[in-house]
Formats: structure tokens, C-alpha cells, sequence
């Protein structure tokens, strides 16, 4: 852990009653604009899902058929899960770091959102639209997601070989680049995403969405390739003060049903109770 | 006047603004021109500010050690980005050679001078003054596992202020290991005004944070030392270090 000088004095905002307004003056020494506040509130310190949710999660996924794992980053920041580093096929999931290539892109080249940008972007996650990924991946280049993949620390990311739907990743993979979201998503572009993946049309709103909500505001994406019997939900959970990501990858399902129930058991289980 | 506001009205045209200035210089009835030799010494305080807070410019126009009385000068500002001075004000020094210029209210890192304009040209040193943005930062608790943090800045309007991430950190009050607790963006709640806010877990029953911006307006305010990335990862403040 970096281990910075402290002086005081150039610190601005020393000392905040909790639920007071405080003026500071001028910024920190050594970070770009810093301001530093004191306040007050209750911590909860035990982790959220909790281990039981987290052994029930584990114990339902393994008496489910076919190939499965699930990772989640808890509310304090640890991954946790089964199987978690174990590859799969992304299918539709992969959309949302195509999203994210392209929203870097369009801040790289400093512009704001067209109605070019949002006919691809819009159904790509909206309908899971494949002619608009496609087109989304031809714009930023395979390069641009895997640098989104570096950046999110994703370990078992590869490019899909002959189609974007094969990328491989890891349920841990997926649960990590969920929470690194809101740094890689440029900010004037954040709420835009959030949006998208907040109002996915219903027919592909299964998994996550029936369990959560409306607890939990629920970012997410599916994907599936039913001829494989694979199918995939990653998502982002938000409550006040409680953020935690789910990936649950399947594979060799015995049917479409099937696997979208392991997914909302897995979520079930998780989330059995509201922090 | 680029990088000024007067509180003495908003928009105030130079002309109005001259008059609004605090002179304690005399008038004299002509301006005489300056003698060979003169030498303007010039003062500003504070040197640093917040946006909106007044600073005075103060000096002595001498020759040979006397001051010089009623000589006309003029009060030259080059604002962030620094493409040059403009006047903007003019005063005519006292009988003991002394002038004063109050109510400047800079809005952004500005340079000062004052020069004698009557041949042969003398002028001050340049004077810089940094002006920091007026920053309230706020904590709500909401109830068990959630406190409301949130910043807001008053800054310039000369560079705008488009939406950039607040990085949000987090430590146990007297431990000063921050924890990168969050990313938000942030957005322009009115011209010059920008906010940012989060909802967190808190660490401790009391506990310090700290929230990071790299805004647009960064390079136009405060010295160039405060100045940097915003760290992407957790660190540790080591109190009192030499």
C-alpha cells in the first residue's frame, strides 16, 4: 500500500460533524484536488452476501446439471464463489465490455453520444441485438475490449475465435469488471450504461431481475447459447451503501428453463436476505 | 476583465469598476510623468484565496527613496490561461507615493502588476495570486451500513466543468489507511458550481474520507503543487511525517 506525507495543514477540510456542512479551503498537498471531511454512521461490518448465503449459493449450484460456477464480489470487495476461475463461452454477456470499448472511444475522440452511436449501443443491450454488437466490435477493434479486460484485472479473458459470442471468461472474471464499472466507464457516459443496463426489454429480464428487485437496483446482462445449453447472467446489485456484482455461468443445460432456474437459484440464494 | 468579478454589481463595465476600486491615493491635479529611476514595489494579499474572497493590492512608487504623488497607474491582470495583461483599473499614487487597489475578486490563478504608463514605463514585479475553488463537503448518516457523502465546488467559469470521476476514499477516524471506496462522476449542478456524491458503508462509527477530482478547471485554480492524478488504489497517510 503507497504510503503518502500527511500535512495537515494543506489538507483542507479537517473535522466534520456528521450531518454538517463544512467550507474547506484550497486542496491537498500531493493529489490532484482532494478534500477531506470527517463524518459518522453505522458500519456494517459483516459482509453481505454472508457465508451461509454464499454456501447455500455453492450448495444449490452443485446439485444443478452441466458445467456451472458463479462468483460474486461482496459488499466489502472480496470475491467469493465456486468454481470460479473455470472457462466458459461469454455469449451475450460480452456486450457489456463491448459497450464499455466503445463508450472510451467516443471520450478518447472527446464526443458526446449521436444517434449513430446509441442505434448500435441501444439494441446491442436493450434487445441483445448480435448485428449491433457486431458493429460495435468492428468499430472499437478486439483490441479495445481486451484492453477493458486488462484494466478490469480480468485473468481468463481470450477473444472468441471466429465469433464474439466465444470469448472466454470466468465467472470471477465477469463478477471483477462488474465492480470496476464506474472507473472504467467514462463519467459523462456512466448513467448512460447504467440505463441500458437497467431496462432490458422483460423476455430478457430473467435470472437477476425477478429475485432483486425491486430491492435492489439491478444492472445486468444475459446471454445465452441454447444449442450448447449455456446460459449466462452477470450483474451489478446496488441498495444505499451496498454494492455487490453476481456472475453465474452454465453451460450443458438440458434445457433453456433449466438453465435460466439455476441462475435465479443461484441469485435466490444470495440474496435470500436484504442487508 | 477576464478572470474578475466585482461584488460592488454584477457586470459592472470597467468604467463603474474604477470607481468601485478603494484608492487611497490623492488624486493630483496632472499627472506628471514618471522620472527616470522610479521604481514601482507591489503587494497582493493574500496571495492565495478562495474564489469569491476579496484581495488588496498595495505599493509604493519611489524615486531615490521619495515617493512620487500623483502619478497615474494602472492595474494590469493576466488570467489563466495567461495570454497577456489587460488593464483593468487605474489609480494615481498618493503624496507619500503610496497606492491601494481593495475588492479585487480574481476567479481563477491570475497574474497582478501595476505599471506607470507615462514615459519611461515603469512596472511592479509580477505578482502572482492562486485562487482555490470554495469546496463544502457534507456527511449524512442514513442509517446502519449508509452515509451520504457529497462535495460541492464553487470554480471558475473560464474552462467549464464536464463530468470527470470522483474518487471517494474512506478510513477509520486516526488510522489513515484510506480504502478507494468508490468512483461517481460528477456533474455541473449550475455554471461554475460542481457536485458529486456517493452512499457508503462507513468504515468506523466515526471516519474520515476524502474525494478526488482531476476537473477541467484544475489547471486554472490553486498552485501548481496541489495539482495531480487522483490515486487509483488504496494508501496510507502517514501523520506527521518530516
Amino acid at each position: 500500500m503507497p504510503v503518502e506525507d500527511f500535512r495537515p495543514g494543506r489538507v483542507s477540510a479537517w473535522i466534520l460533524a456528521a450531518s454538517a456542512a463544512l467550507t474547506v479551503t484550497g486542496a491537498s498537498d500531493a493529489l490532484g484536488l482532494e478534500f477531506q471531511g470527517e463524518g459518522r454512521g453505522t458500519p456494517v461490518t459483516a459482509a453481505y452476501p454472508s457465508p451461509t448465503a454464499i454456501a447455500a449459493a455453492t450448495s444449490f449450484l452443485d446439485s444443478r446439471a452441466g458445467q456451472t460456477s458463479f462468483a460474486v464480489v461482496d459488499s466489502v470487495g472480496r470475491l467469493r464463489g465456486l468454481r470460479m476461475r473455470e472457462h466458459f463461452r461469454t455469449a451475450s454477456v460480452v456486450k457489456v465490455m463491448m459497450l464499455v470499448a466503445y463508450l472510451r472511444m467516443l471520450d478518447t475522440r472527446h464526443r458526446g453520444l449521436r444517434r449513430s452511436d446509441t442505434s448500435l449501443l441501444y439494441p446491442m443491450i436493450h434487445i441483445s441485438d448480435n448485428n449491433a454488437a457486431s458493429a460495435v466490435l468492428a468499430a472499437v477493434g478486439g483490441a479495445a475490449v481486451a484492453r477493458v479486460a486488462q484494466e478490469a484485472g480480468m485473468e481468463d479473458y481470450a477473444p472468441g475465435v471466429g465469433w464474439w459470442a466465444y470469448t472466454q471468461t470466468s465467472a470471477a472474471d465477469q463478477a471483477r469488471f462488474l465492480f470496476a464499472l464506474p472507473r472504467l466507464i467514462p463519467p459523462r457516459f456512466y448513467g448512460y450504461a447504467r440505463y441500458l443496463m437497467s431496462s432490458i426489454e422483460p423476455s430478457q429480464s430473467w435470472g437477476f431481475p425477478p429475485v432483486a428487485r425491486p430491492r435492489w437496483q439491478v444492472f445486468f446482462k444475459t446471454g445465452q447459447l441454447p444449442e450448447e445449453g449455456l446460459f449466462n447472467e452477470v450483474g451489478r446489485l446496488e441498495r444505499p451503501g451496498v454494492t455487490i456484482t453476481i456472475a453465474v455461468l452454465t453451460t450443458g443445460d438440458p434445457s433453456m428453463s433449466y438453465g435460466r432456474a439455476t441462475i435465479e437459484g443461484v441469485a435466490a440464494n444470495l440474496l435470500a436476505r436484504t442487508p | 476583465m477576464p478572470g474578475f468579478e466585482l461584488r460592488a454589481g454584477d457586470c459592472v463595465p470597467l468604467a463603474v469598476m474604477a470607481v468601485a476600486l478603494t484608492l487611497t491615493a490623492v488624486a493630483g491635479a496632472s499627472a506628471p510623468a514618471t522620472p527616470s529611476g522610479s521604481v514601482l514595489s507591489a503587494s497582493a494579499a493574500p496571495a492565495e484565496l478562495n474564489i469569491g474572497v476579496a484581495l488588496t493590492v498595495t505599493g509604493t512608487l519611489t524615486n531615490g527613496g521619495r515617493g512620487l504623488p500623483g502619478v497615474t497607474l494602472a492595474l494590469q491582470t493576466e488570467a489563466y490561461p495567461f495570454h497577456g495583461f489587460t488593464t483593468v483599473a487605474q489609480l494615481t499614487s498618493g503624496p507619500d507615493g503610496r497606492f491601494s487597489i481593495a475588492a479585487l475578486r480574481p476567479d481563477r490563478n491570475t497574474r497582478l502588476r501595476v505599471v506607470a504608463e507615462q514615459a519611461p514605463a515603469t512596472a511592479s514585479p509580477e505578482l502572482p495570486v492562486f485562487v482555490d475553488p470554495a469546496v463544502a463537503v457534507h456527511a449524512r448518516r442514513l442509517g446502519p451500513g449508509a452515509t451520504r457523502l457529497s462535495i460541492r465546488a464553487r470554480h471558475t467559469l473560464a474552462t467549464g466543468s464536464p463530468s470527470v470521476s470522483a474518487w471517494w476514499y474512506t478510513a477509520p477516524r486516526g488510522t489513515g489507511l484510506f480504502r478507494l471506496t468508490a468512483v461517481t462522476p460528477t456533474r455541473e449542478l449550475t455554471p461554475g458550481v460542481t457536485y458529486a456524491s456517493v452512499t457508503v458503508n462507513p468504515p468506523a462509527k466515526r471516519f474520515v474520507y476524502r474525494v478526488c477530482l482531476n476537473p477541467a478547471w484544475e489547471g486554472a485554480m490553486g498552485p501548481p503543487a496541489a495539482h495531480g492524478p487522483c490515486p487509483h488504489h488504496n494508501f496510507e497517510l502517514r501523520r506527521n511525517a518530516g
